[in-house]
């Protein structure tokens, strides 16, 4: 299973590498929107996980531009981030989790990753 | 090139110490949270011990950070006190080479560079070292986070002709922006929605830095590059030419 982290921090995102690693993912890093649709224009992935604040477009614009591509739109995104955005605000984008980076636990982004996925097949 | 100076203040944000307090919270939220991800990390026992040192460390340099952010916001309330007000004439490569010093070890566990070099040899400046100290640190913190790894981040003085003013400016090298993305990013510019704020954060680090500026006569300013951002502190260049 092929995972993508969108995190411009590059600690945080070492964290969430090592945790969705460990959990049998395989996974790639970009720490800009840009880089990861460079990503995700080169391969295929089955699932995002995605911070909302980041330099030069943020995740909520990702997010958009993903929507606008048929075969991308499938992609079952998990946001972890440290804002207030919720559930709901997000749901118009079809984001499958929204996580707060100050309570989550660790293995959990790693653990809705999965369910993500699975629910993508059924 | 797009130059701006930094609109946000108290008055302009609609605020307040509630805004200020509700800046600092959130400015903070990350730090603490990642220092908790990684102590969990650290506690389920999943990690080997060359990742549990790194982690460490990381924690180190994340706590010393946030304390300097927390050391300057109480500095801040203190700005009309003797001990700050007094401006002295400093020169601002022996600062820029001391902050540099100060924050390295945060930019070397990130992989990442800072350097400092100077056009011509500077002026002195009328300053107040520490606040100038802490505006750089500000400055240098800010452009950690927009910076590609391989590429310095530079302390870069400049002199006016008139040998009236000193620019110590900040450059970092983010990720190139479209043209097009930048245009229309300019075109939305305006005193509530600040360029000057990167996305990351809410500006706390630049607003304290502002405030130390301003507090100094000093005038605190961006100029936005195709692949990243120069923040500048101009500073009156001193009368005295050196010091002996």
């Amino acid at each position: 299973m092929k995972l993508l982290i969108v995190e411009d921090n590059d600690w945080q995102a070492d964290l969430l590498k090592r945790e969705c690693a460990e959990s049998g993912f395989e996974v790639s890093v970009a720490n800009n929107a840009f880089a990861a649709m460079e990503l995700l224009d080169a391969q295929p992935f089955d699932v995002i996980v995605l911070d909302i604040m980041l330099p030069g477009s943020n995740g909520l614009a990702l997010l958009h531009e993903l929507r606008s591509y048929p075969d991308l739109a499938q992609i079952p995104v998990i946001v972890v981030t440290s804002s207030s955005v919720t559930d709901q605000n997000l749901a118009p984008y079809g984001v499958f989790r929204v996580l707060d980076k100050g309570t989550i636990d660790s293995g959990e982004v790693a653990s809705w990753a999965r369910k993500a996925v699975a629910n993508g097949r059924t | 090139m797009v130059s701006e100076g930094l609109p946000f203040r108290d008055s302009e944000g609609g605020g307040s110490h509630l805004s200020g307090l509700l800046m600092a919270a959130h400015e903070l939220k990350g730090p603490l949270s990642l220092m908790r991800q990684m102590a969990n990390r650290i506690e389920r026992g999943d990690a080997s011990s060359e990742e549990v040192r790194e982690l460490a460390r990381r924690i180190g340099l994340i706590g010393s950070r946030s304390q300097h952010l927390v050391n300057d916001l109480t500095l801040s309330r203190r700005l009309d006190t003797p001990e700050f007000t007094e401006l002295e004439p400093i020169d601002p490569v022996s600062v820029c080479l001391e902050i540099a010093g100060e924050i390295e070890p945060l930019f070397r566990e990130r992989q990442r560079q800072i350097e400092v070099s100077h056009r011509r040899k500077p002026v002195l400046v009328v300053a107040n070292r520490r606040l100038l100290g802490s505006v750089l640190y500000q400055l240098a913190d800010n452009a950690l986070n927009y910076s590609d790894p391989g590429r310095p981040v530079s302390f870069v003085t400049t002199v006016a002709r008139d040998l009236s003013s000193v620019d110590i400016s900040v450059r970092d090298y983010g990720p190139a922006v479209p043209a097009r993305i930048r245009r229309g990013l300019t075109a939305s510019t305006n005193h509530f929605q600040p360029l000057s704020r990167r996305p990351e954060s809410s500006g706390l680090g630049l607003y304290i830095a502002r405030e130390f500026a301003d507090s100094m006569g000093a005038k605190l300013g961006v100029i936005r590059h195709r692949d990243g951002a120069s923040f500048y502190i101009r500073l009156r260049g001193s009368t005295q030419m050196s010091l002996v």
